[in-house]
């Protein structure tokens, strides 16, 4: 065991390169959403390597076989590269050369590029993670980072002590990076940078039954809504996020028309005011504004309560109204983002592009599902009106047994057809491409809107939608306006009046079958993740959705309306700032704290024997001083005051005492001198 | 020295407007003590990777828009401004003494011992980190003896103040020509703590050295003065056994076992046997004028370091040196120093050779009033 423990021993030159190791190690975990498995296994590889060759130094490999390896890891990442996109190959190009590094460090010079790539790992990192939590961890890799500098920096230097430096270090940095951040100009964004493939979450431009499913597993954070005040806050019923709207069905899949993208496209291009634009213009007063704050989806579409239209003039990124009354970005969102929007309650969406909308929705594969293409020719003859024969459909939901689940048998062929006249299960996107179907073949034009419902208040005026919220609902052209049918609520009124998870309990389905489900009742738990999701809220709010408006609503708070003149006097004010922080940092605030701590007793005591005896030292020396006021003394002080002189010599002149000693005498000394001049 | 182009007269011109600022900013002077005044300061090649990384991350950030990536630029940017301060704080607190050179052959290298000081402003606190030293020569100057060594010397960490009280840098030295040679500046550079930034300093320690020739065995004329003072010549003397003569005082460098013991233990007076062979033998060591001189010097040399070793009493005589017969450390030196500035006046083996008007009563005068000043 011994014999173990003096071969583990780590020599100090080593520590730097210890600590390195550990930050890369940490960091590849971090990054596992975008490298891929073998890049993660040559870094651990490439860490251990470096770790053993501490005992000894020839273990490491040679510098023809870590070339040869990287000519191999380039060919390799090639290969791979076409299928995971621009943006994570360069992160994995990046972890390759760091371990690559890592085994052939011999100079200063590869040591300072190895931390500086790793800085820019941390960077890279941010792109998908942005909770408050992940934040925290990077900067504790910082801070790894940055002992490793040091360490390496200052060889003989305790480890501990180093530690302390770097927390230091960072804890003096933050109020300084703090305020650069909040005065720095936001900019936009300066080019468009590739996306990551990977990390696309959310709602998906196409629908099978099924997908919907999927998403109703996570309970991840789709987007959080704030309102000015409770009273705008939409009641539960009225709760429609729309997303996307899907007016291309092949039989199987509801998906985006591409005769839809095309029209869109020249429309935009042809500088068409788009109706959201003249809605909002219609409403007048009746506008709600409020603002959602998107978690990063890595795709373009947004969502708004039904009817929204964005308010452009304070959103930093701009958003597109499109003719299908839905909003795009023009840049796949990566981050969290604020869109600030207008809820128009008493707008409705009207036909835009009037015969080519209707057409569009018309069009049905005629050879598939055909016994529902009966069912709608029947319902046809028996209802005049467009709006009948949608009543009679919802009517039929209601009426006949049908059943919410998230688990349906599959459906592969004439998915409708089986749908609605044999299993009778499914969930909101069986439903909604079921009536859309069944409403185009009785020559009602008729598509399926994709987006949330609900929505958790997380305060007053806040709602907090999650994934599992995902909906799919139904809108019918009727006299020239699209009316919103949602027929999952005939089948589960209570999966639109409380949520998925009531729903599903009703039926006896659960959500999420896990053994942490149970826990989530306990009211403990309910309140601390309370808390959390409270604490993510003002950590998006404040610091991810932090921009350009926030910005400069911030300063005009402050300073009122904002000129040249004042953005000058500020960014002035914010140099004078960081400099009066540094002036705290490092200007010695007491001198007597740049003696050492054996001649600051020993002043504190002289001070305090001038104090209680009234009379000043001057420039006489501590001996003379104290012989010359001798007889106000007691000869307790006396006695102490002489000791102290002897020590103060001996160590200061005479060099011949322990400094430990020297201290302990003194603070000893000065604390019965204080007790005794009481 | 390298041939004349506009271009090396431009780099002299400058070269010589620097040294002279330079002595105006750092004056010499054996103790020194960091001030605002000697302290340079620049990013380093990792400090400007690190701000070249800080503004990578800020572009990232800016392009996609992602607050969290800017707020570790900012950091990042703030950690180089508190690095700033940091490096300068440590560096501040450097003080170094230089101590007496011993004199050195031109095929030894030599030390310049430097003693770590406590501070007068910063007491209780000193500088960490690495120290590296050299020499601050002017580039590609081969007239110049003077060949740079780089030094590195780690300095003690805080806490071990015992330790660090009696940490002495001995920096080598090493100059190829005899004679009397004052130092150029010392560039002392430190990059701790996070080697972003690097603090430097060209210190002129007001020291010069003496370089002795490299001792050559040779034939000499030994000439042996009587009494009288006539002189006989002699082959090259040899040791012999002799008798007792006289007790002289002692001298520091005298050997012990010549100490006549007795004499100290009775009356505490340090007195020497002296043999007759060492007294009647009082020898003048000269070499032929037309030797060439650089060999005279060399074997004269030898010689002189031979009869000290052989406790003789010597004197020297060569060319305008007549140095009367003695004995001891002292007179070794007399000797070797007459003997590496034979034709050789005091060489300024500084980065500034071209600089003639500073000679040796200037630096006096300047360093003089420099001590005034204190």
């Amino acid at each position: 065991m011994n014999d173990l423990t003096r071969n583990m021993r780590i020599q100090p030159n080593q520590i730097p390169m210890l600590v390195l190791c550990l930050a890369y190690a940490i960091l590849l975990f971090t990054l596992t959403g975008a490298l891929m498995t073998w890049v993660l296994v040559l870094g651990l590889c490439a860490c251990t390597v470096r770790i053993a060759a501490f005992k000894q130094q020839h273990n490491l490999p040679k510098s023809r076989t870590v070339n040869l390896l990287a000519i191999l890891a380039v060919f390799a990442l090639a290969w791979f590269g076409l299928s995971i996109g621009l943006l994570d190959s360069m992160i994995n190009l990046l972890a390759i050369a760091c371990a690559l590094k890592l085994m052939l460090v011999e100079k200063k010079r590869d040591f300072h590029l190895l931390i500086c790539t790793c800085l820019f790992l941390i960077g890279c990192g941010f792109i998908s993670a942005l909770s408050l939590l992940a934040w925290l961890g990077y900067l504790g890799i910082l801070m790894l980072l940055l002992l490793a500098t040091v360490s390496f920096h200052g060889t003989n230097i305790s480890l501990k002590r180093n530690a302390k430096f770097v927390i230091l270090l960072v804890l003096q940095g933050l109020p300084i990076a703090l305020l650069l951040f909040l005065v720095l100009p936001q900019l936009p964004p300066l080019w468009q940078m590739p996306s990551s493939t990977s990390s696309q979450t959310g709602l998906s431009e196409s629908v099978t039954p099924g997908d919907i499913a999927s998403l109703a597993k996570s309970s991840d954070l789709a987007f959080t809504a704030t309102f000015n005040a409770t009273s705008d806050v939409p009641a539960i019923p009225q709760r429609y996020w729309r997303a996307m709207v899907m007016e291309d069905f092949d039989g199987k899949t509801w998906s985006i028309s591409e005769k839809r993208r095309l029209a869109e496209r020249q429309l935009y291009v042809m500088n068409k005011p788009s109706p959201l634009l003249q809605l909002r213009a219609r409403a007048q007063d009746n506008a709600i504004p409020y603002e959602i704050i998107v978690e990063p989806t890595h795709q373009t579409w947004l969502f708004g309560l039904e009817v929204s239209s964005p308010n452009n003039a304070i959103n930093t990124l701009a958003v597109r109204s499109q003719f299908d009354h839905t909003m795009r970005t023009n840049v796949p969102l990566a981050s969290k983002k604020v869109f600030h929007l207008h809820y128009l309650p008493t707008q409705s969406i009207t036909n835009s592009i009037s015969g080519f909308e209707r057409n569009l929705n018309l069009f049905i594969p005629q050879d598939s599902n055909t016994r529902t293409l009966a069912w709608a020719a029947s319902l046809k003859e028996q209802y005049a009106t467009p709006k009948g024969i949608a009543d009679a459909i919802m009517k039929h939901f209601a009426n006949t047994s049908f059943r919410y689940t998230l688990e349906p048998n599959s459906m592969p062929t004439n998915p409708v057809d089986a749908f609605l006249f044999e299993e009778k299960a499914g969930f909101c996107a069986h439903y909604a491409g079921a009536m859309a179907f069944a409403l185009r073949a009785a020559d009602v034009p008729a598509r399926m809107v994709t987006g949330y419902h609900g929505g958790e208040s997380l305060n007053d005026n806040v709602l907090q939608i999650r994934q599992y919220d995902a909906h799919a609902w139904v809108e019918a052209l009727i006299e020239d306006r699209w009316v919103r049918f949602d027929p999952t609520s005939m089948v589960a009124p209570s999966r639109l009046a409380y949520g998925l998870e009531q729903a599903l309990l009703e039926f006896g389905e659960r959500r999420d079958e896990s053994i942490f489900s149970d826990l989530t009742q306990v009211a403990l738990f309910t309140q601390i993740q309370g808390w959390l999701r409270q604490l993510d809220y003002t950590w998006s709010k404040w610091i991810l959705g932090f921009d350009a408006n926030t910005q400069s609503d911030l300063l005009e708070k402050l300073l009122g309306e904002i000129s040249m003149q004042k953005m000058t006097i500020v960014f002035l004010s914010v140099i004078g700032a960081i400099s009066v922080i540094l002036l705290v940092y490092f200007f010695p605030s007491n001198p007597i704290r740049a003696f050492a701590p054996y001649q600051r007793y020993y002043m504190k005591s002289l001070a305090l024997i001038e104090k209680r005896t009234n009379t000043m030292r001057g420039n006489e020396s501590p001996v003379h001083f104290t012989t010359r006021i001798a007889s106000k003394l007691s000869p307790d002080v006396q006695k102490i005051i002489t000791t102290m002189h002897h020590a103060y010599a001996r160590y200061n002149y005479q060099e011949i005492a322990d400094e430990k000693d020297t201290i302990n005498i003194m603070k000893q000394s000065y604390k019965s001198l204080k007790h005794s001049l009481k | 020295m390298s041939k004349w182009t506009p271009i090396n007269w431009l780099k002299q011109r400058y070269r010589r407007r620097w040294m002279k600022w330079l002595d105006k900013r750092i004056p010499a002077n054996d103790t020194i003590f960091m001030t605002l005044d000697t302290i340079f300061i620049l990013p380093t090649g990792f400090g400007w990777s690190f701000i070249v990384m800080a503004f990578c991350l800020f572009l990232l950030g800016t392009n996609y828009q992602n607050n969290l990536m800017l707020l570790l630029c900012y950091l990042m940017l703030a950690i180089m401004l508190l690095a700033l301060f940091y490096s300068h704080q440590n560096f501040a607190r450097l003080a170094l003494k230089a101590q007496r050179i011993r004199g050195f052959h031109c095929h030894q290298q030599g030390e310049l011992p430097l003693q770590i000081i406590p501070h007068n402003q910063h007491p209780g606190k000193h500088c960490q980190g690495t120290l590296h030293l050299s020499w601050l020569l002017p580039p590609n100057d081969t007239a110049s003896s003077f060949r740079n060594t780089l030094h590195e010397h780690t300095l003690y960490p805080a806490g071990n103040e015992a330790l660090a009280k009696i940490d002495t840098l001995q920096v080598p030295i090493a100059i190829s020509r005899r004679g009397k040679h004052f130092l150029p500046r010392l560039t002392i550079a430190c990059d701790f703590p996070l080697g972003l930034y690097k603090c430097w300093t060209h210190l002129d320690m007001d020291k010069w050295v003496m370089v002795y020739p490299k001792p050559i065995e040779g034939q000499v004329n030994v000439v042996k003065q009587d009494e009288e003072g006539e002189q006989t010549s002699l082959a090259p003397s040899k040791a012999g056994t002799a008798d007792f003569y006289a007790l002289t005082d002692y001298e520091v460098g005298q050997p012990l076992n010549r100490v006549a013991w007795k004499q100290v233990a009775k009356n505490g007076n340090w007195v020497v046997k002296q043999f007759t062979d060492a007294v009647s033998d009082k020898h003048i060591i000269t070499v032929p004028q037309s030797f060439n001189t650089e060999e005279a010097v060399s074997i004269l040399t030898h010689q002189v370091i031979a009869l000290h070793q052989q406790q003789k009493t010597y004197g020297l005589k060569y060319r305008d040196i007549d140095i009367a017969p003695g004995l001891g450390q002292s007179h070794l030196s007399l000797c070797l120093d007459a003997l590496a500035v034979v034709d050789n006046p005091s060489i300024q083996a500084s980065s500034t050779p071209f600089v003639s008007t500073r000679d040796n009563q200037e630096r006096n005068t300047i360093s003089d009033l420099v001590r005034k000043k204190r």
